[in-house]
């Protein structure tokens, strides 16, 4: 004891602080971009680095639960970013948002790189790197969320892409930014999606949580029905986990707009694996976010694009869906049916509270407005 | 007793002037200058010592430092993100982000929301200013040479390379250019006006094309109009200061060359007339004279050098005053080394010839081939 004692004291004389998360220290993690946001129920944040080509997990201590139904809504989230960032509307770029599930606080992922947008098929992170994390709080008030003297832990992700690597067709387009391009907690262990320097570059790495040596990588392929052929170039662009027939499963989208579950149970048997398609929810188009939410206890999805409206589904569905997409559709479109719902314009989505999902979506008149969608409402 | 009326006296003054130093209707001191250390800080006017105490003391959130000075962009309701200090007489605000000189500032000093924070029962009216902050400069564009870099030019000159030390802006360049005789006369119809200019990449480098129809012998502009620049007289081409780089910013300096014209060169490139020279000091470099105005542009694709290895050695091509160049390698030439400098045959000099034709050739006399020409040398 006496022991113990002379070595806590020998510890904190010399200004060791010691972490209350397994696995975690104290200190400021060496953040390159925060070009991904996600929070595991504790209220976990984890920062997908693409640039830095790892996942820093964050304990925030913004553990205040809050149990409330309240809408939060800001009509013109670009100006009121802008402002609390002393510019104009026109240099702000939201890269990603995520909501703490006990605090109920949202983070955004933001940088003032906007007029360096030149093709429509670049995300934000293609555009410039997100070096600023705001917190709005369910009150609407706004401030910088500083990873300064933070307790953290972190996982450097295996071949990451390289830095140097092009776009095949978009000239100029640097895939580092496409490292990392989702993040999900499930089961203890965080799933990433996102490309890397394997021969297939569509990638989905896996770590347990708290992180450890074991940190897997599995390059995927995928039949995309609109194009009629075998695919591992594109990335995941949104997923989620979830149970079909039992099994732990990754519902995962990709560009132009396949829909494909994963087996977890088939990432450790092999370095490679192949999706099951079971949709094809139309061409020309880019999934920017997948939510998970209640409607009458039963589980939905509801999808944003950027270029189809909001789109729901019921996993259900997905789980009775006996067959697989693998020869070229009619149309573009195929398998597990959706539900378009009004909501054209929806980018970044979060599960909020037991009522409300939160989005940002690009209004009419041109403003990126925050709104709260019912979950009553949202039914097929 | 009576120290005490003296001790409350003097309490009253000091109290009174504490009041009335708060309430000094003096502007703000912003610094505005981006060259400066602090640029973007904002200082609200001298308030009393007993005032920035009583503030020091308070240790204010930045919610209550916005409560009673706060900056916001103009027509904002929200506080731009930055930081709060007290000096000597007065509070700082350091904004997080460098300003935006496009934004106007509302900047506010709250007398009344002082006193309440400092628990003061006074008012007074806020003092309520606009400030804006100065584009950072930019050193302006100038004409860093005009290649060939000699002082005479043969009459037949196809082209000329305008080199700029900053990107240039879209307008017309050749509202900016001009050739004129020795007489001061503006020779009209010179150049090849294309509608965006013949620029690199960058906007640095503008080609200026001679018109080609009045250098070829026996076409129609030619046979009309003879070549713009006549054998044996003095022309100068000057580049007006009114000419805008991308920063909108006008060139520092007009720019003038005289040259004079010399024959004609309608000859098609010898290599046997090309010598290389090597200049052993402490590392050899290597000077080619060549014959010819070599274009410059098209020498650094076509022009190599290789080791005894057959290994691409990595050089560059630096023209000299005199029409020659020197050939430099980052590691240097070593004595005695034996190198063989190769030239594509479609190297062109400034007024067309190859080695293969001459600008002027005839139509059965056309040659053509890719072999490359060789210049085998030992560097003494």
């Amino acid at each position: 004891m006496r022991k113990n004692i002379l070595a806590l004291s020998l510890l904190l004389s010399f200004g060791v602080t010691i972490a209350s998360n397994p696995g975690m220290k104290k200190g400021s993690p060496d953040v390159s971009s925060i070009s991904v946001l996600s929070f595991n129920k504790a209220g976990i944040l984890f920062i997908g680095d693409s640039f830095g080509g790892k996942v820093i997990a964050v304990d925030l201590k913004d553990d205040q639960e809050n149990t409330g139904n309240e809408r939060l809504s800001i009509g013109d989230l670009e100006a009121e970013v802008a402002s609390f960032l002393g510019t104009t509307s026109n240099n702000i770029l939201i890269h990603d948002m995520a909501a703490n599930p006990v605090s109920q606080n949202l983070y955004l992922s933001v940088s003032r790189g906007k007029a360096k947008w030149t093709s429509p098929w670049e995300t934000p992170n293609n555009v410039e790197k997100a070096d600023i994390l705001l917190m709005v709080s369910p009150n609407g008030e706004m401030s910088e969320v500083t990873l300064q003297d933070v307790e953290y832990s972190e996982v450097e992700l295996p071949s990451p892409i390289n830095a140097e690597k092009e776009h095949r067709w978009k000239k100029g387009v640097k895939l580092r930014s496409e490292a990392i391009t989702d993040i999900e907690f499930w089961n203890n262990k965080i799933y990433v999606s996102g490309l890397s320097n394997e021969e297939f570059s569509s990638a989905l790495w896996t770590a347990d949580f708290p992180f450890t040596e074991n940190t897997s990588i599995n390059t995927l392929e995928i039949f995309h029905g609109a194009h009629g052929k075998w695919e591992t170039a594109s990335p995941i662009r949104s997923f989620l986990p979830y149970e079909l027939d039992g099994k732990s499963s990754l519902l995962a989208s990709y560009p132009c707009t396949p829909l494909v579950t994963l087996d977890i149970e088939k990432l450790s048997e092999g370095k490679h694996v192949k999706g099951r398609t079971v949709a094809e929810f139309g061409s020309g188009n880019f999934p920017i976010d997948m939510v998970l939410y209640q409607n009458n206890g039963k589980d939905y999805v509801l999808m944003s694009n950027s270029a189809l409206p909001l789109l729901l589904f019921d996993p259900k569905d997905v789980e009775s869906f006996d067959g697989e997409i693998n020869e070229e559709v009619e149309g573009y479109l195929g398998g597990v049916a959706y539900t378009p719902r009004s909501g054209t314009g929806i980018q970044q989505l979060a599960d909020y509270n037991s009522k409300y999902i939160v989005a940002t979506q690009r209004q009419p008149n041109g403003k990126l407005a925050l709104i709260s969608i019912s979950k009553d409402r949202m039914r097929p | 007793m009576k120290k005490l009326n003296k001790g409350g006296l003097a309490c009253l003054l000091s109290y009174f002037l504490l009041i009335c130093a708060a309430k000094s209707q003096e502007a703000f001191v912003s610094v505005t200058d981006p060259t400066r250390d602090n640029y973007g800080s904002i200082y609200t006017p001298p308030l009393a010592d007993s005032i920035i105490l009583k503030i020091y003391e308070k240790e204010p959130s930045f919610t209550d430092w916005t409560t009673f000075f706060s900056i916001k962009t103009k027509g904002s309701s929200r506080s731009t993100l930055g930081s709060y200090s007290v000096d000597s007489s007065r509070v700082l605000f350091k904004p997080r982000f460098l300003p935006d000189p496009e934004v106007t500032y509302q900047v506010t000093l709250d007398y009344s929301s002082l006193f309440t924070l400092l628990a003061i029962s006074d008012s007074a009216t806020a003092l309520v200013q606009e400030i804006t902050f100065q584009q950072p400069k930019m050193m302006p564009s100038q004409v860093v040479s005009i290649y060939p870099l000699v002082n005479v030019l043969p009459s037949n000159t196809l082209k000329l390379y305008i080199y700029f030390s900053e990107p240039m802006g879209f307008s017309n360049p050749y509202d900016f250019i001009s050739l004129s005789d020795a007489q001061g006369n503006e020779i009209k119809n010179a150049f090849v006006e294309l509608p965006n200019g013949l620029w690199n990449e960058d906007r640095t480098r503008l080609t200026l094309l001679f018109h080609p129809g009045r250098v070829k012998q026996g076409v129609g502009p030619n046979l009309r109009e003879g070549t713009a620049l006549i054998e044996g007289e003095l022309f100068e081409l000057s580049i007006s200061e009114d000419w805008t780089d991308e920063n909108g910013q006008k060139l520092q300096d007009t720019f003038n060359k005289k040259f004079y014209v010399s024959a004609p060169s309608r000859k098609k490139l010898k290599v046997k007339s090309w010598e290389l020279v090597g200049k052993c000091e402490k590392e050899c470099e290597l000077a080619l004279v060549t014959q010819n105005l070599i274009d410059i542009e098209m020498a650094d694709r076509m022009i190599s050098v290789k080791n005894e290895k057959q290994e691409e050695i990595s050089i560059d091509l630096l023209p000299e005053p005199d029409g020659s160049f020197i050939i430099h390698s980052d590691d240097g030439f070593k004595k005695d080394e034996k190198i063989i400098v190769r030239i594509h045959p479609r190297l062109e000099d400034m007024c067309g010839n190859t080695f293969l034709n001459p600008f002027d050739y005839k139509e059965d006399t056309r040659k053509e081939g890719e072999k490359p020409l060789k210049i085998r040398f030992k560097v003494q």
